[in-house]
């Protein structure tokens, strides 16, 4: 909603009080200012009146007039097509200077000297509203001659986030109603004029029938040729509203001043209907009531206007339910027009000033009163603090509710009609709050009942912390994204999609045309993008939800790696290595801690050959994988490295601590000859499974080529309660290649 | 007896020879405790006195020398091992999220004042996100949030407030929770992102216990502990789930309150809504007798405003050019 301090003026007397103080008090009583602009016509800009004008002797399409600026008669050259002797113009003298900078000095146009500049709108500041020069009217008060512009066209427009329950405050009249309260400054009394005709109206419009009976209707008429006016039109301007006629710009303009309701037509027969519940004017096109209006209007010099309202919540609800299209009337009417159609039908009716007819149809339906009793204990309770009852009433008075009557406990009052948002004791002490003002509330400690308050949802964001604190401190950059995907791209890499029939209705892109499977395809893209910006090492991680085909939510954790294992240092000579299977293992067991990995059967976008499973307390917690070269290819990225972890899958359990054994370690290695296919699991199950207590830890050291065997090199920790002796380690060792040799495998 | 050398020797080795030629087996020094047999008594004990002082100072010039010569050789060996540390610049890489980051910082403030922590699914149904928050079918400021749909009618948790009403209904007051968590709007421009984050309070006592002041009181100890010393405005709004309502501005962080860009020239930067719970909330919830408060932030506001952030959608794009001004 945007206002101007001379439009409110209208309303209410501003007098010593500063637009600052305005803005101020319209923030503190809940009208939030969330712009403001002063519009200052340079100074040396007069109001000229134009003399004479003839055609430039050698220019076609420049004019050389004769202005009158009061104290002077000036020559001006002037190019705009509408300039005409007898206008009033804003005339900019030598020594104004206009904005960008531009000075006007005496100049030579086509060897005429030419002393100033007959003003477009444009060019004094004001918004581009004209076509060609601006030609000054009496709407904007008495002109003077030679009087400074600015006196008429100086403003000051202050844009309001009116809240959605406030319709009342969708006018210029609204706002000034709540500076009333919010300044403690009377409302001016507006008075009304125009001309009234002998003839009734009802002998040239006919209602034919009424069926409309959810809203209300005044109805007049008017005849006469309608003459534009200036204010209309740079004061719509200046509030950003678009009109499609002339009258149509007083509609506007009578609606953003009073907040009523207004349609205006041809005379001639009417019909208020109901079709399904909708309430519809009908005159030569249909108007349906406070949803949306489609009538056109001839300039024929014979009109109607009709000032209307409709229950908001009655209208919220039959748009929803037929779900109808509407336009700025449904806006206005569903958080609740102005009620008083009079004051808005008269607005209108003085501005266009145009004859009009006796008489009215009224066609209004009472709106019912709201009386509530309000209990000055309990707005205190709410507010938690001690405003007195004098206050509490002052307070609704300013706010035009009507105290009906007081007693020992309560204020009974009524609310006034256009205040549609008020229903409950709760509504009033938010009415007495705002006027009385939050900051002199003292803020107050609660005191409550202390409690464990800690719970499992504490615990798993605590856990996530750790987990994205300790891939950071192992260089992860920690990135966040939409829940959203591409649907065909994820059915492309063959991952699941949300099932059709669970899947988005309004998706707002296409490429976030579907609830995200897997985490991993928007990482892949952040590599591409960091690549592209030059990075070398992309280590990237992120926790967040992902769907199944049912839409199951899941949270999971996953981690890409790209290009260099290191930084270019004089150490490796500026050429690290690139990362690698192992680069990310490492990493991930930083992260979680002691895992295994298996071999993992398939993965959508996985290299087929190093691809594992994830295992963590004896559980399959997630994927790990070198990119399918096919799919780095299509990201247009080189070796990427992977892993997805399924977070609902890791146990969150204390470990339990053994004694420690004081005895020294013994360590042996083995050196096997192992056939090619045989994976490192195997053969750790086969010494695994012998069971051997000394035995603490054993772990493969060296793998290389001999052909068509390998050559595995595999340490040995022994321990014992004891210190072992060579003969009991030999033993052990003996036994552990002697089951070996019964698989095949021998010491090379 | 010149023992200068001593003194000049440039080596341990030089020195070991110095100590050989002096107290060796044939030493000098040596020599002349042989020596002392052929002397008379008396000439003898004061030869001897004599010796043995010489003896001893030799001995502790030569032991002061070693351990001179020695820290010397150490140096030099030390000198030899000499590095240039400032060719080690490490070039880390890794940083947590500013929005995490943040989240945590809000977590860890309320949890500390023991508010519990609670979660909803983001996929929510209109009663929970809607209905229930005193927002029917019909009302306008549905407009205020373009909310995602799915097909069967559910939809995109639109604030964090659905989990308000969970809570609700699975506990009994008194409550004392935060929600934190994505939420989503159809909205994506400059200064939207169709996800978000939000942190969203909820106190819920007796009826007559809890009331605006008790808001405003952890609202101000909040923000000045996010944002240190700033002024903190309560503006009167509007929310179909509170009344009475305030949005919360705080002094602007850049210019002081001055007027700047980033505040629009205003002085205030509004970072929080909040209010008295609205009792059809209550209602639709099925508690009676009880009063409460609750209040919502956005956590990218406050992550832009702590750290600095122009572009609210960088935040979004994975990018390291962002991410490692926060190692």
């Amino acid at each position: 909603m945007i206002v101007t301090r001379r439009w409110l003026e209208e309303f209410i007397d501003l007098e010593g009080v500063s637009t600052k103080e305005i803005i101020n008090t319209l923030n503190r009583i809940g009208q939030e200012v969330e712009g403001y602009k002063k519009i200052e016509i340079p100074q040396n800009v007069v109001v000229g009146e134009v003399i004479e004008c003839h055609k430039h002797p050698n220019a076609d399409k420049l004019n050389v007039c004769r202005v009158n600026v009061g104290d002077e008669e000036l020559q001006i050259v002037c190019g705009a097509k509408n300039v005409a002797a007898g206008q009033l113009v804003p005339v900019a003298k030598t020594g104004a200077v206009l904005p960008g900078d531009f000075k006007i000095k005496k100049a030579k146009l086509r060897g005429v000297e030419s002393l100033g500049m007959i003003c477009a709108a444009r060019e004094i500041g004001l918004p581009d509203f004209h076509e060609g020069i601006l030609v000054l009217d009496n709407s904007l008060g008495e002109l003077n001659i030679g009087e400074y512009v600015g006196k008429y066209l100086n403003d000051e427009i202050i844009e309001l986030g009116v809240t959605a329950n406030r319709g009342d405050c969708f006018s210029v009249y609204g706002i000034a109603r709540e500076l009333s309260a919010g300044l403690n400054r009377n409302l001016k009394t507006l008075e009304f004029n125009f001309e009234e005709l002998p003839e009734g109206i009802g002998r040239i419009v006919n209602v034919l029938k009424n069926e409309a009976k959810k809203s209300s209707h005044l109805i007049k008429a008017f005849e006469g040729k309608v003459n534009p006016k200036l204010k209309i039109d740079y004061r719509l301007a200046l509030v950003g509203e678009e009109s499609k006629n002339i009258i149509d710009s007083y509609v506007k303009y009578a609606m953003h001043a009073t907040g009523v309701l207004l349609v205006a037509g041809n005379i001639g027969e009417c019909e208020l209907t109901n079709e399904d519940g909708v309430d519809i004017f009908k005159c030569y096109g249909k108007y349906l009531v406070g949803i949306k209006n489609d009538i056109n209007i001839e300039e024929n010099g014979k009109y109607i206007i009709n000032a209307n309202y409709i229950d908001p919540k009655y209208v919220s609800e039959i748009v929803f339910l037929k779900n109808l299209k509407t336009d700025e009337y449904f806006f206005r009417a569903s958080r609740g027009s102005e009620t008083d159609l009079e004051f808005g039908m008269n607005y209108f009716l003085n501005e266009i000033n145009l004859p009009v007819y006796g008489g009215e149809i009224d066609l209004s339906n009472d709106i019912p009163e709201k009386i509530i009793n309000v209990n000055i204990e309990e707005i205190q309770k709410i507010i938690g603090y001690e405003i007195d009852e004098k206050s509490v009433v002052e307070i609704l008075k300013k706010l035009q509710f009507e105290i009906v009557n007081i007693s020992d406990e309560n204020i009974k009052v009524k609310v006034p009609i256009f205040r549609s948002d008020i229903e409950n004791i709760q509504d009033i002490a938010e009415e007495v709050l705002r006027i009385y003002g939050i900051d002199k509330i003292q803020s107050k400690p609660l005191e409550f009942k202390e409690a464990d308050r800690t719970n499992e949802v504490m615990e798993e964001l605590e856990f996530e912390k750790e987990l994205k604190t300790k891939a950071v401190a192992t260089g992860f950059y920690e990135v966040i994204h939409f829940v959203f995907d591409n649907k065909e791209r994820l059915q492309k890499f063959g991952f699941d999609i949300v099932d059709e029939h669970l899947d988005l209705l309004n998706p707002i892109a296409n490429e976030l045309n579907t609830l995200r499977t897997t985490l991993l395809l928007q990482l892949l893209d952040d590599i591409k993008f960091n690549k592209a910006n030059g990075y070398k090492r992309i280590y990237l991680t992120t926790i967040g939800s992902v769907y199944d085909k049912n839409r199951n939510e899941y949270k999971k954790m996953a981690f890409v790696v790209n290009g260099q294992a290191d930084y270019e240092n004089p150490k490796n000579h500026g050429k690290p290595e690139r990362v690698d299977f192992k680069f990310l293992v490492d990493k991930i067991s930083q992260v979680f801690g002691d895992v295994k990995l298996e071999e993992n059967d398939f993965h959508p976008i996985a290299h087929p050959y190093q691809n594992a499973k994830i295992i963590k307390d004896g559980k399959p917690i997630g994927v790990l994988a070198k990119l399918h070269p096919k799919i780095a290819k299509e990201f247009d990225i080189d070796d990427t490295y992977f892993a997805e972890i399924d977070l609902e899958m890791l146990n969150k359990t204390r470990k339990l601590a053994e004694d420690i054994i004081k005895f020294p370690k013994v360590t042996r290695d083995l050196s096997l000859v192992v056939d090619k296919n045989m994976t490192y699991k195997e053969i750790f199950e086969i010494i695994n499974s012998l069971g051997i207590d000394e035995l603490k830890d054993f772990y493969p050291i060296d793998i290389y080529d001999l052909g068509d065997k390998n050559s595995l090199t595999i340490r040995f920790i022994l321990q014992a309660d004891k210190t072992l002796q060579e003969n009991e380690i030999n033993d052990i060792m003996e036994k552990i290649l002697k089951t070996l040799e019964e698989k095949g495998i021998k010491l090379r | 007896m010149d023992l200068s050398e001593i003194k000049n020797a440039i080596s341990l080795d030089e020195l070991e020879k110095i100590r050989i030629k002096l107290l060796g087996r044939n030493g000098i020094i040596t020599q002349k405790f042989k020596e002392l047999k052929n002397l008379a008594p008396e000439e003898k004990k004061k030869v001897a006195k004599e010796l043995n002082e010489l003896k001893e100072k030799v001995t502790n010039l030569i032991a002061q020398k070693k351990a001179e010569l020695e820290e010397k050789l150490l140096e030099e060996k030390l000198k030899s091992e000499k590095i240039d540390v400032t060719l080690f610049n490490p070039k880390p890489t890794g940083a947590i999220h500013p929005i995490t980051d943040t989240m945590n910082k809000i977590i860890d403030f309320f949890t500390k004042l023991n508010f519990s922590v609670e979660e909803g699914p983001l996929v929510e149904d209109d009663f929970h996100n809607f209905e229930a928050l005193n927002l029917p079918k019909y009302h306008p400021a549905r407009d205020m949030q373009d909310t995602f749909y799915f097909k069967d009618g559910s939809l995109l948790r639109t604030h964090t407030s659905p989990v308000q009403i969970r809570t609700m209904l699975k506990q009994k007051p008194p409550i004392r929770m935060i929600s934190p968590g994505a939420v989503f709007r159809r909205d994506y421009d400059l200064t939207h992102t169709p996800m978000f984050h939000q942190v969203e309070g909820l106190v819920v006592d007796e009826k007559g216990k809890v009331s605006f002041a008790n808001l405003k009181f952890i609202l101000e100890a909040f923000l000045v502990h996010m944002f240190g010393d700033v002024k903190v405005r309560f503006r009167p709004s509007f929310f179909p789930f509170t009344e009475p309502s305030a949005e919360v501005d705080i002094s602007c962080i850049f210019c002081k309150g001055e007027g700047c860009r980033v505040c629009s020239h205003t002085g205030w930067l509004e970072v929080l809504g909040c209010g008295v719970v609205d009792p059809n909330v209550f209602k639709a919830v099925g508690y009676d007798d009880v009063s409460g408060y609750a209040f919502g932030l956005g956590v990218e506001r406050f992550a832009m405003l702590l750290n600095r952030i122009n572009d609210l959608r960088s935040m979004y794009e994975g990018d390291i050019r962002l991410m490692e001004q926060f190692k």
